[in-house]
């Protein structure tokens, strides 16, 4: 497993409000891989955002649900802020900011 | 992640019945003024406008703001409820006490608007007892918090000389006069009900719509400038002053949410999440009706040489239509097509969430049918504010009609929402895309 598998993963965890999935958002800070053990670093549109917690989670399950056998280790960090400009160009799309 | 509300709350079946009550609410309120007769514009304090109140802002928003602070204290404010069973039986309470309240103003029977009155004191205590601790523990400086713990002072004010009005009324301690009533009205309509929901827009606003660009700057000014307005103002109201001083004090009351409103505007036209669903849409036309409520109620304020027919009481009319069926509660519609939809999605799907395809927040209502509702009620809050400006009573009572029938709409739709169950909408996920329908 490499980052870019972890990544594939990752995109399978959708914003329930947006409807888009974290790495699009650009919600992904950081992804580590040591053998089987990966590390994420992750944030939420907003510091106040209470389910930060529900997001941490559902990372989890996805990267566990993935048949490893090593750790998984998310951390939620909120520096840099996110900014949408952090989002790829299809979540921007999505979210109207350009044109489709 | 722009979700406001999470599981720190309480249960999504201690929540959702506030929620479905209250378009019960709103129902009970258009089907009053649907039955609106000559009297209605002959004075603001007539038996069926003063039920046709109570049943708008007890039975209907303050019954779902009720569920709100039940969820949005513990889940985004880090507070706690006291007691979930409290909470649920203060449900109970309210829902039994409110349509007999409403039946006895209706009936004018002033013996039993006090018993029914002193069971609404009660029910607000029980929520009162809730509420605190539930925003009580927030963090220093929250906005939302601060203005939620004013406006629940601001509800024990009003429920205060509600009891008090009521009781006077049966044992004629001193008369009920206009200006009690409007100091009253105003404690709990912008006190209580515009506090709450000015505090809780600056939570989910922001959230909701992604605005980063933009922070709010005047909240806390507004604030101060809010309650002491609406205390000090409400107690002149009470001593019938004239028309120069009620405009000042109308002036004084509008100026915390005109820059309030100034404020959400501008946080919505920075937001990043350009598409709008129905609650952007309703934050904007809910903004719309509050520069309309201003506006008359700064007439109002002058009286009846600006009055339509030299009749203030439908100047009186429009403006209460105006703000709490367009301000307060257009932006609670909007509201409750997240609020409610989030908490299915959290207690029912979240856990499954990355592992199989669960629906989102967007597939558990109906965008089609919310916005179906947001019309009809919109509409029917015009043609109300006209039918009131008017003076024409089937103007109104088809106001009555339309808002009936939006209520009838949004009870199914939410209740829909609570207890059908779900489909996610196919997505796929692209490699270096997003999850697209």
């Amino acid at each position: 497993m490499n980052t870019k598998d972890v990544e594939r993963m990752l995109r399978h965890v959708i914003d329930p409000e947006l409807g888009i999935d974290i790495v699009s958002l650009g919600l992904v800070y950081g992804i580590e891989v040591e053998g089987d053990d990966v590390r994420v670093a992750m944030t939420t549109t907003s510091p106040q955002c209470p389910m930060g917690e529900a997001l941490v989670g559902m990372v989890e399950s996805v990267l566990e649900y993935g048949q490893r056998d090593g750790t998984t280790s998310v951390e939620l960090v909120f520096s840099p802020p996110w900014d949408v400009r952090m989002a790829d160009i299809a979540a921007l799309q999505q979210l109207g900011l350009i044109p489709r | 992640m722009t979700l406001a509300i999470a599981g720190r709350g309480p249960a999504l079946g201690l929540v959702a019945p506030f929620f479905l009550a209250a378009p019960v609410g709103l129902a009970g309120a258009g089907l009053v003024l649907a039955l609106s007769n000559g009297d209605t514009f002959l004075a603001i304090n007539t038996p069926r406008t003063v039920a046709l109140t109570h049943a708008a802002v007890i039975g209907w928003l303050t019954m779902a703001i009720f569920g709100a602070v039940y969820q949005l204290g513990p889940a985004v404010l880090g507070g706690r409820l006291l007691s979930a069973r409290l909470a649920r039986v203060h449900f109970f309470v309210h829902a039994t006490v409110v349509p007999a309240f409403v039946w006895t103003v209706w009936q004018w029977d002033v013996r039993l608007m006090g018993y029914a009155g002193a069971g609404l004191v009660v029910s607000f205590v029980l929520f009162l007892i809730n509420a605190f601790p539930a925003v009580g523990s927030l963090r220093r400086g929250a906005l939302p918090g601060r203005y939620l713990a004013a406006s629940l002072a601001m509800l024990a004010v009003t429920a205060g000389f509600g009891i008090t009005w009521a009781g006077t009324l049966q044992h004629l301690w001193f008369p009920v006069t206009m200006g009690r009533l409007a100091g009253h009205a105003h404690l709990g309509l912008l006190g209580w009900l515009g506090l709450t929901l000015m505090g809780v827009a600056y939570q989910l606003v922001p959230m909701f719509n992604v605005v980063q660009r933009k922070h709010p700057v005047a909240g806390g000014r507004i604030l101060a400038l809010t309650v002491p307005a609406v205390l000090g103002g409400g107690l002149v109201l009470m001593a019938d002053p004239g028309p120069w001083v009620r405009l000042a004090v109308a002036a004084a009351m509008a100026a915390g949410p005109g820059a309030w409103g100034i404020e959400m505007l501008r946080l919505m036209l920075a937001r990043s999440r350009r598409t709008l669903d129905v609650q952007g849409r309703a934050t904007f036309v809910s903004l719309g009706f509050l520069a309309v409520t201003i506006c008359l109620g700064l007439l109002a304020a002058i009286g009846e040489p600006v009055s339509p027919g030299h009749e203030p009481t439908r100047l009186l009319l429009a403006y209460g239509i105006a703000g709490v069926s367009g301000w307060a509660g257009i932006m609670l519609i909007g509201n409750s097509y997240k609020i409610l939809p989030f908490l299915v999605w959290y207690h029912r799907y979240r856990q499954l969430a990355g592992i199989r395809p669960v629906p989102v927040v967007a597939d558990i209502y109906s965008e089609g049918v919310a916005r179906a509702v947001l019309t009809v009620h919109t509409t029917g809050t015009i043609v109300a504010i006209a039918g009131a400006l008017l003076g024409n009573l089937d103007i109104l009572r088809t106001a009555g009609v339309l808002l009936t029938l939006g209520a009838v709409v949004h009870l199914a739709s939410l209740a829909h929402i609570v207890l059908a169950p779900h489909v996610p909408a196919r997505r796929r996920v692209d490699p270096g895309g997003v999850a697209t329908r």
